[in-house]
């Protein structure tokens, strides 16, 4: 820990002054208390946001997802907090240990800059029409709005935790049998440094349209539910455009911390993203993902992932449960 | 086994190991150069969004130890926790619910200078993009500038729709 402390002084000096932060604000709050919660009630609240968020972040970065695909249904599922609110924050929560862990990645030579921007164009015209279509749909369906996105999410959240449960097909180093048109021609060959075999590794994307097109679809989906869309872009690179794993793995974070910052702003300026609820998530996702980006190496990757299938399936049917509860009028006991 | 064999052992074993050295030297010698636009693109990202989080932080603090808020903070979490909708913690907090970049005219105030951080970690990949582009652009890459202009463009776009 010391050692970290030492490599990133940036990292002590933001946990020192939050850690500051957090004090002055216990013992100065100048908060007075409502009929719903006392001061030390929201004080509360807002530490144990940025707790959670840092603990969401590290197994957000060890399981190679975004954030926003625990933060969201979890927040969606046991609490009464806004829709438009959580999905809102869950983009914060999505982006921001993508955006600090750009400056690492892009400096190993791991995510590769031509290939985030081509990807990057389709993941923000999808996103921002999602969050579009979030806000249209939160201002014109109120609880019935809300009951429905809580279905669909709960189906999507199975979806994707059996994809993780099938998805151990993925190849360290694919090598495409052959190159389509459009890939050759836009030449996106590649060279990165693999630590692990202390080789260069050289590859070639291909399949650039179809990949494009998904990407277009994953941005939309991340941008409407605030799930950003880590879930997805890894399989996208590595599966369909026969992109390294690690190269996919660093590219993803990236790419989404780019497609999510664009979702992000049709939000900020409707007000849909409350800064004094959202600012512990966002700072906890910083500090979380610098962590979570250093413990990396020294943990089974593997044992993280599981406890992550269990979190996607029990909020599934929580979500389920709670969506349908709304819309049919039905109560389901114990769930 | 006699003296000859060990020492042919050892020869064998140094030479192998030369080989070795000579191959991991051979390909740190191929170790490709990281582009000069990731690299820019990265760092503009990385020291954006720490600048962001200690506005955050010190926003956070004027937010709850002073009275300067746009927003009473009391009204506007009691109001989240009570599950109201986006209007209604507006309207109970007492402000109406904006249509732009409102914190910019309240970066004096707790919740406007948080905004304000959040804002800045948010935008830092526009100057990001635009600054590697410059860079791809001076490399006769033009096809993947012109990416990332338009994904700048787009994001900037979306910032005033």
């Amino acid at each position: 820990m010391w050692e970290l402390a030492r490599r990133v002084p940036e990292l002590t000096f933001l946990v020192v002054a939050i850690a500051v932060a957090y004090a002055a604000m216990a013992m100065f709050s100048a908060v007075e208390h409502t009929e719903v919660l006392t001061a030390n009630e929201m004080w509360l609240i807002l530490a144990a946001s940025f707790l959670f968020s840092t603990l969401i972040a590290i197994v957000a970065v060890l399981g190679g997802v975004g954030g926003g695909v625990l933060f969201t249904p979890v927040m969606l599922g046991f609490t009464n907090v806004d829709t438009l609110l959580i999905r809102s924050t869950g983009l914060v929560v999505a982006m921001f240990s993508g955006l600090v862990s750009s400056g690492p990645f892009m400096r190993k030579g791991l995510a590769d800059v031509r290939l985030v921007f081509y990807c990057a164009v389709p993941i923000i015209v999808g996103a921002i029409l999602g969050a579009k279509a979030a806000i249209v749909l939160a201002d014109t369906m109120g609880a019935t709005g809300d009951a429905i996105v809580r279905l669909l999410l709960g189906g999507l959240l199975i979806f994707i935790a059996v994809m993780f449960v099938v998805g151990g097909s993925k190849t360290e180093y694919p090598v495409p049998r052959s190159l389509d048109g459009l890939s050759r021609r836009l030449a996106m060959r590649s060279t990165y440094w693999e630590e692990s075999l202390a080789k260069p590794v050289t590859y070639h994307a291909n399949r650039v349209l179809p990949g494009g097109l998904l990407f277009l679809a994953v941005g939309f989906v991340g941008g409407f539910f605030g799930l950003g869309g880590g879930w997805a872009v890894v399989p996208v690179l590595n599966l369909v455009m026969d992109v390294p794993l690690k190269v996919a793995a660093a590219s993803s974070g990236v790419l989404l911390a780019i497609g999510n910052a664009a979702a992000i702003w049709p939000y900020i300026t409707k007000g849909a993203l409350i800064a004094l609820f959202a600012a512990p998530w966002m700072l906890g996702q910083v500090v979380g993902g610098i962590l979570g980006a250093h413990i990396l190496a020294r943990i089974r990757a593997g044992f993280v992932r599981q406890i992550l299938i269990v979190l996607l399936f029990l909020t599934s049917i929580k979500l389920v449960v709670r969506g349908a509860e709304t819309l049919f009028g039905f109560d389901v006991p114990l769930v | 086994m006699t003296m000859r064999d060990v020492e042919r052992k050892l020869e064998e074993k140094i030479e192998h190991e030369i080989e070795h050295v000579e191959e991991v030297l051979e390909h740190e010698l191929e170790r490709p150069t990281v582009p000069k636009a990731a690299v820019l693109y990265g760092d503009i990202v990385y020291w954006g969004t720490i600048l962001g989080s200690f506005v955050t932080v010190l926003g956070s603090i004027l937010a709850f130890v002073t009275e300067l808020n746009y927003l009473e903070p009391e009204l506007v979490l009691s109001a989240i926790w009570e599950g109201r909708s986006v209007d209604e913690v507006w309207q109970q907090a007492g402000g109406e619910r904006p249509d732009g970049h409102w914190y910019i005219r309240h970066l004096t105030r707790g919740d406007g200078l948080t905004m304000a951080g959040i804002a800045l970690g948010v935008f830092v990949v526009v100057p990001g993009m635009l600054a590697s582009t410059w860079h791809l652009l001076r490399e006769r890459q033009r096809l993947f500038a012109g990416f990332g202009l338009t994904a700048a463009g787009i994001t900037i776009a979306a910032m005033f729709a």
